[in-house]
């Protein structure tokens, strides 16, 4: 009997031999952002000089990330890092250069109407999906229906829904979309509901060709497309030749990409790291680049190799404290102010960070067109001050009382600040908010540890329920945006208070409502400039928030990697259009 | 045998029911909200919107509805789809569990060959030196946590050797430009099981030895095993032909467990060593919110607990006669 066991085993030893090997997994595209409306410019940008032309196809770049899960459907990708292979195998019309001026990509030329509400995309005629198929309009139109449509459930529906009949269209009331057409086979047409200078940015989703991806799908049914598992077939400078789920993904140069003379790197393998051991994988040569690095044992490492560059920039976001105004004493500018006051965040960046962050007092990207060094240095700041912080709680009737804490009307000066456990930020700051907050301005603190995902329950998903439950939150942001709108729009305006909208500290303020409406109708960047400083300008004196740290981020790279520049918003992806492997 | 085989399959069906209501009731209390994690932070999707996403996955459900149309799904073979991977969960769940199950039965047959003949030595020299090391051996091997005896080999060894590698299972461009050879192909990926199947195989092994260890000194202290001795056989024939044999009894009772195991991950191990592993696609699943796909592999891990008591039971019946269910 122990040998019918024993062949058992041995039976499932045997089995064990035919292992499995990779899953398949699908295409697609895009990513929502805010951007600028100004400058349509043609072709490719600036280079042009005579030795560019010289540069030749060519070189193999092993760039280490996280995570691959494989979903590279642009309409349906979740990770930011299928996102990448979706960046490198779909075109979009247009992109950005690293300034941020709009460049052309599957069109050559494109124009606003009188009234602001349209614009007109002119494609370029010699242009063919990976599988050989002309690239036209109607592939466009094609795939702004597929994000309206009313069955679709993907994360992108937000880039087609200030079109012109996109509500009617999605909620299955027509099949008519005017919101766009396309005019002949080369012309596309978009059409906005109102004339917003940040309608341009929703014109740049990838083009998904119609003949392949809409083979699957109907009106209302879109499940074919989500379905659809077989490589990406896309316009864009790469095809995805190879793809082992959670362990690598590689891409081979499109040799039918419509701009010979850029995306000169021939191969990129796209591999998995792990945050532990990656600066080895550098380091020994298994990868060419790490890309956002942040952390300062990393930095100084990859300083110290002598092969290894490294490309240094803030983050296009921060690390930032949201206040409670509509619930407790934060409401108050002034308790938001003096604890503004008294929060030491130099100190902290160079605890934290030892230097590799910088700190600021507005809500913008760093790269937002909004943000000019004059006017951050004579915007109001929060300079670490107790006395100040102490004399304007004083002032406002806080004072210390029997309790030992400050009262006002016999009641206590009290925060509920939501935490996380195990989160290494919060370990350096709770303390010092008990030191400065808590001793230094007693100030009583009730600090709640949750994890990340009650605390977007509490604040985000379920907020109207849980006004009363905090005073103050950290969590960080990344902003990907060069148009500052966005930014302030979702986290500020009133229209975005309550459960699942972004106005988590729940922030009212009819005029900055009004204002913030106001310039996103100004077509013209220049002129947009001053009024969203200004928008910041009383952000920052209200106090509303807190920014804490933008993080010094850095990309390591192999030195065979040249003319490789990225910044916040820039990211390796987009830099990949002009950087080459020079053995 | 077979009837008896029956009725524990029997058995089967509502204790993995009352398993998967179990998990799907704990998932709903998970805090988090599925569409809104799915659609990322911030995401600009209006209310009304999310409302019809969630209508069309079917959310929107009270409970219990939506506890039955999974159960529903899932006798026609219908795990669900999975957002991370954008494919099916039984296509994902199949797809990995081979990949955690090479490192498992390679640990197993290393721990195997090396906790018997260990086990053995130290019931029959209990207490002397070679017990007494493996005493403490096995306490630190069961104690060590996983990812920090992962990281001391990783420091120890890839960094210093270079044909073992830091992480993966393969090397990815030689995957990508196709191995020149079979042989080529497994040494390719039998460098990277290194590391993992040793850790696999030290936190294995601990248990392995004390069982043997344990069930070899009760056995030799039993009267026939007396006899034996008293037969005049040697000592090596008494041990390995009487002793062993009936001292196998309960290794084989811990080895059913322990082969449905051999298709789960481990998710520390396969997380620092970057093994495409089903342990690595459940934390992903958990971190992203993705519920069908951490509903459909936690009712997989709960099944192979089962089949593995299940097998536990009928091999030990199958060993010995005196314990098979009347």
């Amino acid at each position: 009997m122990k040998k019918k066991l024993i062949l058992l085993l041995a039976l499932l030893m045997v089995m064990s031999l035919f292992l499995a090997a990779c899953g398949t997994d699908e295409d697609p595209v895009d990513e929502d952002e805010n951007g600028e409306a100004v400058e349509g410019e043609n072709g490719d940008d600036d280079e042009g000089e005579d030795e560019e032309a010289a540069h030749e196809l060519g070189g193999l770049l092993t760039i280490g990330v996280t995570e691959i899960s494989g979903n590279f459907n642009p309409a349906y990708y979740s990770s930011s890092y299928d996102g990448y292979v979706v960046d490198l195998t779909f075109q979009t019309l247009m992109n950005r250069d690293i300034d941020g001026n709009w460049v052309m990509e599957a069109a050559d030329d494109w124009e606003f109407s009188e009234d602001g509400t349209q614009v007109t995309f002119y494609m370029n005629e010699d242009n063919y999906f990976s599988d050989g198929e002309q690239v036209t309009a109607h592939d466009v139109v094609w795939s702004y229906k597929l994000l309206s449509d009313p069955s679709y459930t993907g994360r992108y529906g937000s880039i087609a829904n200030s079109l012109l009949g996109y509500d009617e269209y999605a909620d299955g009331e027509t099949e008519d979309f005017p919101g766009v057409v396309a005019e002949d086979d080369f012309t596309v047409v978009f059409t906005f509901q109102e004339p917003l200078r940040t309608n341009i940015v929703n014109t740049t989703f990838h083009i998904m060709p119609e003949h392949y991806y809409g083979e699957a799908m109907e009106y209302g049914d879109t499940e074919g497309v989500t379905e659809l598992s077989a490589e990406p077939i896309g316009s864009g400078p790469y095809l995805m030749v190879d793809f082992a789920p959670e362990e690598y993904v590689f891409l081979q140069r499109n040799m039918d990409y419509m701009y010979e003379d850029q995306f000169l790197v021939e191969e990129i393998l796209i591999q998995a790291t792990e945050m532990t051991t990656e600066m080895d994988d550098l380091l020994t040569g298994s990868v060419d680049l790490l890309a956002g690095q942040i952390q300062a044992d990393n930095i100084r490492d990859a300083e110290a190799a002598e092969n290894i560059q490294l490309n240094e920039y803030p983050r296009s976001g921060y690390g930032y404290i949201k206040t409670n105004h509509e619930f407790g004493p934060t409401t108050e500018r002034e308790v938001r102010q003096a604890l503004y006051y008294s929060f030491n965040l130099e100190e902290f960046v160079d605890e934290y960070f030892e230097g590799f962050a910088t700190t600021q007092y507005h809500p913008y990207s760093q790269e937002s067109w909004a943000v000019t060094d004059e006017w951050v240095d004579s915007i109001a700041s929060y300079d670490f001050d107790m006395d100040t912080a102490a004399q304007i709680l004083d002032d406002a009737g806080w004072v210390v009382g029997d309790s030992g804490y400050r009262e006002r009307d016999g009641e206590v000066l009290e925060l509920f600040i939501l935490t996380m456990p195990d989160h290494d930020i919060l370990e350096t700051l709770v303390p010092m908010w008990e030191r400065d907050w808590g001793n230094g301005l007693n100030i009583q603190l009730n600090i709640a540890q949750q994890d990340f995902n009650s605390i977007l329950d509490t604040v985000i998903y379920d907020s109207d329920a849980n006004v009363e439950e905090w005073s103050m939150f950290f969590l960080a942001t990344t902003i990907t945006s060069y148009d500052p709108h966005g930014t302030v729009e979702g986290s500020f305006h009133s229209r975005h208070i309550g459960s699942g909208q972004n106005n988590t500290s729940r922030y009212s303020n009819p005029e900055l409502d009004q204002m913030m409406d106001d310039a996103e109708r100004i077509m013209d960047q220049d002129e947009a400039i001053p009024v969203y400083q200004e928008i910041g300008e009383i952000l920052t004196e209200d106090a509303a928030f807190m920014p804490v740290y933008a993080n010094t981020y850095f990309d390591f790279y192999d030195e065979k990697l040249v003319d490789f520049e990225t910044h916040g918003i820039y990211n390796w992806v987009a830099a990949m259009r002009h950087a080459r492997i020079e053995e | 045998m077979l009837r008896f085989l029956g009725k524990r399959i029997l058995q089967l069906i509502p204790t993995m029911l009352i398993i998967s209501l179990l998990i799907f009731i704990v998932l709903d209390f998970m805090p988090g909200d599925q569409v809104q994690a799915y659609l990322g932070v911030g995401s600009e999707v209006s209310p009304a919107r999310q409302e019809q996403i969630r209508e069309q996955l079917g959310l929107n459900e009270p409970l219990p509805v939506q506890y039955l149309l999974w159960l529903g799904r899932v006798a026609r073979g219908d795990l669900g789809r999975t957002n991370i991977y954008n494919a099916d969960v039984s296509d994902v769940i199949f797809g990995f569990i081979w990949n955690s199950f090479l490192l498992n039965i390679f640990a197993l047959i290393f721990a195997l060959l090396i906790a018997i003949p260990v086990g053995i030595k130290s019931a029959v020299k209990k207490y002397g030196l070679f017990d007494n090391f493996f005493t403490v051996f096995s306490l630190a091997g069961v104690s060590m946590p996983t990812f920090f005896f992962a990281l001391i080999l990783i420091f120890l060894f890839a960094r210093n050797i270079d044909w073992i590698p830091l992480n993966g299972m393969r090397t990815p461009i030689m995957a990508v430009r196709g191995y020149e050879s079979l042989w080529q192909n497994i040494t390719d990926v039998g460098r990277h099981m290194i590391l993992p199947v040793t850790v696999l195989t030290m936190t294995s092994l601990a248990t392995l030895t004390r069982y043997t260890r344990n069930s070899v000194i009760e056995v030799i202290n039993q009267d026939y095993i007396r006899t034996a001795r008293s037969k005049g056989l040697k000592e090596k024939v008494v041990i390995y032909k009487h002793a062993f044999r009936n001292a196998l009894l309960p290794l084989i009772t811990i080895l059913g467990m322990w082969v449905p195991a051999l298709f789960g991950g481990a998710i520390l191990l396969e997380t620092v060593f970057l093994w495409p592993g089903i342990g690595r696609v459940l934390l992903n699943g958990i971190t992203s919110q993705d519920l069908s796909l951490v509903m459909a592999t936690l009712v997989f891990y709960a099944l192979l607990r089962v089949i593995g008591n299940l097998l536990a039971d009928v091999s030990y019946g199958l060993a010995d006669p005196r314990v098979r269910v009347k």
